[in-house]
């Protein structure tokens, strides 16, 4: 049986509903020897972060030896480094390094690293983005990508995970995305909470930590407060929850997923000459 | 004096817990040997909380004060922003 599966037309970290169904299907589809379809008819365009997410949705497909086929690609998507690897999907019998799927262009740059903290990545923010946007929103996403990665290392004992910042549509985007131990998991082993939307607000309170030695937690309370600052934008993904925090006008959003992410994915934007 | 750039004695990892522990030693060693230290962070920044909670915000645990950082670390070209994340960690761990 083959399933054929529309990808949106920009891939993005707006609505993630349909890139978490088909992370469901693939691990399904795998387990039952099923074959799935990739349709990128209506794709017209990747965000900085639909990067990022492609890459995992490459890796766990890899991973779950889901047999996949890509249709309807345009030329202009072939260009894409994740793009082009997942055209060619049925050649990598396991799990490459990464780095393949690392692209940067002039408003861009994604990084794939294999375990252990990168700071490449932020002294390439500065000479990327120091021009272009303010140095206020340029430290903030330097703190926040600093301690996603140190959480992701620290934390979910990923063994690699993908970040990426980039200037789209007026805004600053930023952030990291790995597949491993989720944030409600390895909360859950010191805390009880009634359920996954709770654990991620713990998990921005200060002095929330699981770590036994070097004890801190206060990381993501302060990326919490320099996204006020600038009035940015934050979407926080973990096992079957996820938050959007709207800082400018104070909204916020919790819901559980229809379909569960396994890692943790973090987006941050800033809107450019905002404040 | 002892003197540590940041840049070049911590190339590859100026951000994580295990980084600032590993400064915080040689603050503290320093501090033994009653030397100064002058830490250059000239052309870096740091924008890690982590890092200045575990290199100075945990001095308070061996009985620093905001005045003995103040006189014994020369915090050569921190940038503005990191000098606030560093002072704030040091003022939650109730140093004062």
């Amino acid at each position: 049986m083959v399933k054929t599966f529309l990808l949106p037309q920009v891939i993005d970290d707006g609505r993630l509903d349909a890139i978490l169904k088909l992370i469901s299907l693939a691990k399904s589809y795998s387990h039952e020897k099923k074959k799935l379809t990739l349709d990128w008819s209506k794709t017209k365009a990747l965000s900085p972060a639909g990067y990022a997410i492609m890459s995992c949705v490459f890796d766990f497909l890899v991973e779950q030896k889901t047999e996949t086929k890509n249709i309807k690609m345009s030329k202009k998507l072939l260009d894409i480094a994740v793009v082009s690897n997942l055209k060619n999907i049925q050649n990598f019998t396991s799990l490459p390094a990464p780095n393949i799927n690392n692209t940067e262009n002039p408003n861009l740059i994604v990084r794939g690293v294999e375990g252990g903290i990168n700071t490449l990545f932020t002294e390439r923010l500065d000479e990327k983005f120091s021009d272009k946007i303010s140095e206020d929103i340029l430290y903030a996403g330097k703190l926040i990508i600093n301690e996603l990665m140190q959480n992701s290392h620290d934390h979910s004992t990923a063994e690699r995970y993908y970040m990426y910042a980039g200037l789209w549509n007026g805004e600053f985007h930023i952030g990291l995305l790995d597949m491993g131990i989720t944030i409600p998991a390895k909360l859950e082993q010191k805390y009880t909470r009634q359920n996954d939307i709770e654990y991620l607000e713990l998990s921005f309170e200060k002095g929330s930590s699981t770590r036994r030695q070097r004890t801190g937690g206060f990381g993501l309370y302060y990326f919490f407060e320099f996204l006020k600052e600038n009035e940015g934008k934050l979407t926080l993904l973990s096992r079957n929850a996820q938050i959007r925090r709207y800082f400018k006008t104070r909204r916020s959003q919790k819901n559980i997923l229809k379909y569960p992410l396994p890692g943790t994915w973090c987006f941050a934007r800033f809107i450019l000459g905002g404040k | 004096m002892t003197y540590v750039n940041i840049r070049k004695d911590f190339s590859g990892d100026y951000v994580t817990r295990a980084a600032g522990e590993d400064l915080r030693k040689i603050i503290l060693e320093a501090d033994s040997k009653n030397r100064k230290i002058e830490i250059d962070f000239s052309g870096i920044t740091i924008a890690s909380t982590s890092f200045f909670d575990e290199g100075f915000a945990k001095l308070a645990d061996s009985g620093w004060t905001m005045e003995k950082l103040k006189t014994q670390i020369i915090l050569k070209e921190i940038n503005p922003r990191d000098r606030m994340i560093l002072l704030e960690m040091c003022n939650n761990r109730g140093m004062r």
